[in-house]
């Protein structure tokens, strides 16, 4: 055994904590070694000194100064021990880690979705002179046909466009910036929101009566498809709207895209949905005028 | 047995129990019976009086907040030196206490110990021999001082205090091999400051 090993391991051979072959090997090199013995020897002779320290007694007033000490812990302190001993509670910081993770990605994912978020323009009014708000799943329609508040979300919004048929577009679209954005995942707002300048169920019902305009034929053809208007946005300045944001069972979101083809023409052809998709399906649908 | 009895007679065990149960004699009991040896520890570490004595009253005062919540899941031996040994090394650690060190040090560099330490049971023997025993006790000390923190607490716990390795572990949450690494290096470092007196 060399002798940087033996040193390495005097103080366990010291403590007897060695296996009794290593032990024995340290005896047989110490014996032959003069410098390691003389190493091992000071060891011991120190540890030996060390053990002799003996110990030391406290001060005699020694309670009755702790005794002062905890009777001049401030109240505050109690105050903290007492009533938020909660805080002294070891939560692992993989457990924090976690949490704040999730948190950070609520956030992230609530702030990231455009289509969530409401410019409101008071008194947004469609072609027909009636003002509209969006639509929930238990208002009726014209034709007293309750619609399902469902949430799309396996889904996002089928963007389409579509170039209405020239004699059937009474006013142009004016430009500039979107003035009211409502649509989106489950996007839903209040029937009876003054605020937001929005019509009554009796004007809806009006618009969706139609009036021989592209829209009311639109909201018609939503309407007989058992869908519903979620939003209409519009540009700055704007009477009409630019687009329209609707939802349609998706068992009649082929014949809804039938029924649209009358009334202009779809500039992109509109996606299939997946075979196994059974929920409602959200459509944003470009209004383009066709001059 | 009524309870005062009870309280000087039961273990460390009962007397958590009863100060749990709003019994505060118990923790009277508790600290008369560890004091000597948190202040014995706290004196080691420190190497003064006056700081061993503010540490062992801390260590009875965290003790004191915190005996409520003492869930047994260790002896309360354990437990007890658990907190004296971080209660020292954080405060070794902490800057002021490093520079009441290093200004002690600069006013009276010879000898920095303001505390002879009178050992239990040297009343009758030779004044010479004592004379010469403490002034090697006070150079051990000087010795364990100029260790590193992480090296203090091991010699301390296993050639003074003459705790197991087992002992140490529970207390300082070391492994097996970084114990023994760590003793061997502070044992070699001891040897060679101490070299000329041993």
């Amino acid at each position: 055994m060399k002798c940087n090993l033996v040193k390495k391991l005097l103080s366990e051979y010291i403590d007897n904590t060695l296996d009794e072959r290593t032990g024995t090997l340290i005896e047989g090199h110490l014996k032959e070694c003069e410098d390691c013995n003389y190493e091992y020897i000071s060891m011991k002779t120190m540890v030996e000194e060390l053990r002799s320290m003996g110990s030391l007694e406290a001060p005699k007033d020694f309670l009755e100064k702790v005794h002062e000490r905890i009777d001049s812990f401030s109240p505050i302190e109690r105050i903290r021990t007492s009533f938020f001993f909660l805080s002294s509670i070891k939560v692992p910081m993989e457990l924090i880690a976690l949490a704040a993770t999730s948190v950070l990605i609520f956030i992230v994912f609530n702030m990231v979705q455009p289509e969530n978020q409401v410019m409101v323009k008071p008194s947004a009014i469609d072609s027909t002179g009636s003002a509209i708000k969006p639509e929930t799943g238990s208002k009726k329609t014209s034709k007293g046909t309750a619609l399902k508040t469902q949430v799309l979300k396996e889904i996002g919004p089928i963007q389409l466009a579509l170039l209405l048929v020239a004699e059937q577009k009474p006013k142009p679209l004016s430009s500039g910036n979107v003035r009211l954005i409502v649509s989106g995942k489950g996007a839903e707002m209040p029937l009876d929101t003054p605020e937001f300048g929005f019509s009554t169920e009796q004007d809806q019902e009006t618009d969706q009566e139609g009036n021989g305009d592209p829209l009311s034929d639109i909201i018609e053809s939503i309407s007989i498809s058992d869908g519903r208007l979620i939003s209409k946005e519009y540009k700055n300045g704007a009477d009409e709207p630019e687009y329209i944001t609707i939802e349609i069972p998706c068992i009649n979101y082929h014949p809804f895209l039938e029924r649209i083809k009358d009334i202009g023409t779809l500039q992109t052809p509109a996606p299939d949905l997946p075979e196994e998709y059974q929920g409602p399906v959200q459509l944003r649908i470009q209004l383009i005028s066709s001059k | 047995m009524n309870e005062e009895t009870a309280n000087k007679t039961g273990d460390d065990h009962e007397l958590v129990k009863s100060f749990q149960s709003g019994n505060r004699i118990a923790f009277d009991e508790l600290v008369l019976r560890h004091k000597d040896r948190v202040f014995n520890l706290c004196y080691r570490f420190m190497g003064d009086h006056q700081e061993a004595e503010d540490c062992a009253q801390d260590v009875f005062l965290k003790v004191y907040r915190s005996l409520k919540r003492f869930r047994f899941e260790s002896s309360f031996y354990t437990w007890l030196y658990r907190i004296t040994v971080n209660t020292c090394k954080n405060r070794l650690k902490s800057s002021g206490y490093r520079g009441i060190k290093k200004s002690s040090l600069l006013a009276n560099p010879e000898n920095d110990k303001d505390y002879q330490p009178m050992e239990r049971g040297d009343e009758g023997k030779n004044p010479i021999a004592e004379l010469e025993k403490m002034e090697r006790i006070r150079l051990v000390q000087n010795a364990i001082d100029s260790l590193p923190v992480g090296q203090k607490d091991v010699v301390i716990l296993r050639d003074i205090e003459g705790l197991s390795y087992e002992e140490i572990i529970n207390i300082t949450g070391y492994r097996l091999g970084t114990l023994k690494s760590k003793l061997s290096r502070a044992r070699h470092e001891l040897r060679e400051r101490l070299g000329r007196i041993i």
